[in-house]
Formats: structure tokens, sequence, C-alpha cells
């Protein structure tokens, strides 16, 4: 199965996880993913997904001006993004663990 | 794909949703290019600039705005205050013209003015008014003097009566009137179209003789206004002056109805 459409369920754990360990932006949230062997996500998929954390009030953003560039934008996440973030887990768990029993030989 | 084209189309695929939300997404995306230090491989990495769109506004979950209020929002805000404005202008002009229309079209400044003239030997009735007997070939003299109660010029064009066959043959003459004593100031001349000027007052009548044109079945012609026929800008009408005190024209043939 492709790896994309199985992370498209997943990649708002996965983008709210980066963001619980330290405030950070938008293509290091990418690079941390593809590092971590989530390489089949879309660029747009996860500037999207930041947009609508940020609109469910799950993580906050600041602009940060860049001496090189454009602003940068920063994401931290919130106490709700937290909870959030731990229910996903649990849930994540328990159906990985169901699948891992399903699927193994 | 340069730069400003990837962005411009980018633009165009977000161009229904919030002005100030469209700033911030063009912005990320700049950000992120720049992060990303691609050169030319832009659509390698990010693919087709309304793809990129398309699966962010999915990630987002930013459907298709659509609606007069959506189009509003989308656009910059300077120019929906420029839009508003020209609208606003618009029908600012077109009330305007229609209201200058409307009173152009309802415009009557005339009026009686304190001096008129009734036929010699007539006689005051009360509630009747004035009666003057008939008698073909007696002098008869018959007018009013009208006011401009207005703030602009008008043409006086003449006295038009219609249908009606008046029972004289006199010439229609006029005279210029003091304003103030409304005496006829003279000399009196044929009536000819004139403009009459705000306050201006004019002397308009009739003088000749009775005479029998066209024999009426009846008793008596009452004549309760005086017609003038006028124009202001492009409009002519006719206004039907009221007399203070209506002329009853009485017939005394021998079967006492008719001029015959």
């Amino acid at each position: 199965m492709d790896q994309t459409q199985l992370l498209k369920g997943v990649l708002e754990l996965a983008v709210l996880a980066v963001i619980a360990k330290g405030e950070t932006y938008g293509y290091e949230i990418l690079s941390t993913l593809e590092s971590a062997g989530l390489d089949g996500v879309g660029d747009a998929s996860v500037y999207g997904t930041l947009r609508r954390l940020e609109q469910a009030g799950h993580v906050t953003s600041r602009l940060e001006a860049s001496d090189s560039g454009p602003a940068r934008k920063y994401y931290a996440i919130t106490r709700l993004g937290r909870f959030q973030l731990e229910a996903g887990s649990k849930t994540w768990a328990r159906v990985s663990g169901a699948l891992d029993g399903l699927v193994s030989p | 794909m340069t730069l400003d084209e990837y962005v411009r189309r980018f633009e165009w695929a977000l161009r229904d949703l919030p002005w100030k939300m469209q700033r911030e997404l063009v912005a990320e995306l700049r950000a992120h290019i720049a992060e990303l230090e691609l050169g030319q491989g832009l659509e390698k990495r990010l693919g087709y600039p309304e793809s990129y769109a398309s699966d962010l506004r999915a990630a987002a979950e930013l459907g298709p705005r659509r609606g007069p209020v959506a189009y509003a929002r989308s656009r910059r805000p300077r120019r929906v205050v420029a839009g508003s404005l020209v609208v606003a202008a618009v029908i600012t002009a077109v009330g305007l013209g229609i209201g200058s229309l409307v009173w152009i079209e309802s415009y009557q400044p005339l009026a009686l003015a304190n001096h008129y003239l009734y036929p010699p030997g007539k006689q005051l009735t009360g509630l009747d008014g004035v009666q003057a007997g008939f008698h073909a070939g007696k002098r008869f003299e018959f007018g009013i003097s009208i006011v401009n109660n207005g703030r602009f010029s008008v043409r006086l064009l003449g006295v038009p009566w219609g249908y009606r066959s008046n029972p004289w043959n006199a010439r229609l003459l006029m005279s210029p009137v003091m304003p103030n004593t409304g005496e006829t100031i003279g000399p009196d001349v044929p009536f000819h179209p004139i403009d009459l000027p705000p306050n201006g007052v004019v002397f308009v009548f009739y003088k000749g003789v009775y005479a029998c044109h066209a024999p009426e079945d009846a008793g008596a012609l009452i004549y309760t206004y005086f017609p003038v026929r006028w124009a202001f800008l492009w409009r002519t009408t006719t206004t039907e002056i009221p007399l203070d005190e209506p002329l009853a024209i009485l017939f005394t043939g021998a079967r006492g109805r008719g001029c015959k």
C-alpha cells in the first residue's frame, strides 16, 4: 500500500508530536518527518495541517524575521494540543497494536 | 517555471479565500521555498502550483468559498473600498439624476398674482363668482396676472383653451406688471413667448368683443381657470391657474340657452 495514503490519517498526530518536542517551523517539521522515515508526506499537506491545527487551537504561531530571507513562522504546541497528542497517541498505539497482530505472520 | 510565476499560479488557485489568508499562505510558501533553496526545481519538489494549493487546502480543510460576501472578502481591502466608492458614486449619481428628473417633471412655479380683469358689466354673485352677460359685439376683456414663484426662469408660450370654443373675438395681449403694486406698466403688446424670471409678473389678457362661434346648448359657460402653456428646460406643459372668482358668461338668447 502507498505510504502516502497511510500517512494522511496520522499526519496530524505526527506533526503535533514534532512540535511537542519544541518550538519549530514548517521546513524543520518536514525535515524531521523525513528523517524519521515519513518521506512520502507532501510539503503542502504539512503546511495545510499546521494551519488546521492552529485554527483548532492545538498550536500557536509567531513570525520571526530572518536575515537571509522571508520571516519564519514558528509553531508551539498548546495545552489543548498536548491533550490531543496524548489522546491521539493512545489511539495510535491501540490501532497499531491491533494491526501488528493482524498483519504479523 | 520561475518563482514569481509559481507563486502567481498558487495565488490564483486561492483567489476565493479571504484576502488576508491568501497573503499569509503566499508568504508561507515564499518562506518555505527560500528554505528549500531549489532554484528552478520547484515543480519537481512541490508539484504544480495548482496541485500544491489543492493539497494544502485539503489538509487545511479550506473548501471553496462562494457568494458575494466571500467575493468581497477575497478582494484586496483598498480595492473593496475603491469599488464601494465607485458603486456609491454611481448610485448617488443615478439617484440624483432620477431625483432631478422627477423634480423637473413636477416643477410648477406659476400662480395667480394679485391683478385680474373681468368683462365689463360683470356682477359679483357671491358664491357663484363673477357673472357677465353675453352680448354679441359688446366689448369683452378677460385676463389675469401670472407670477413666477419659483427660483428659475420659465418660458411662457401661450394660452391654450383646448377643445373649448370661447364666445369672443379678442386678441391676446400682454403687459408687464409692477411686482410690488401689481399695476400694469404697459404698453399692452400682442402676446408672444417670453421668459418669466423668478418673482416676475406679467399680465395676460384678452381684449375684443363677444362673438358666437359654436352655439352652446347651455345657459352659461363657466371659467374656473386660466390655462398657461409654458416650458422649463426640456419640459413643456400646461398649467391651469385657478381663478379667484370663477367667471360665468350668461347667455340670454331667445330660449335663454346658447348664444343664438
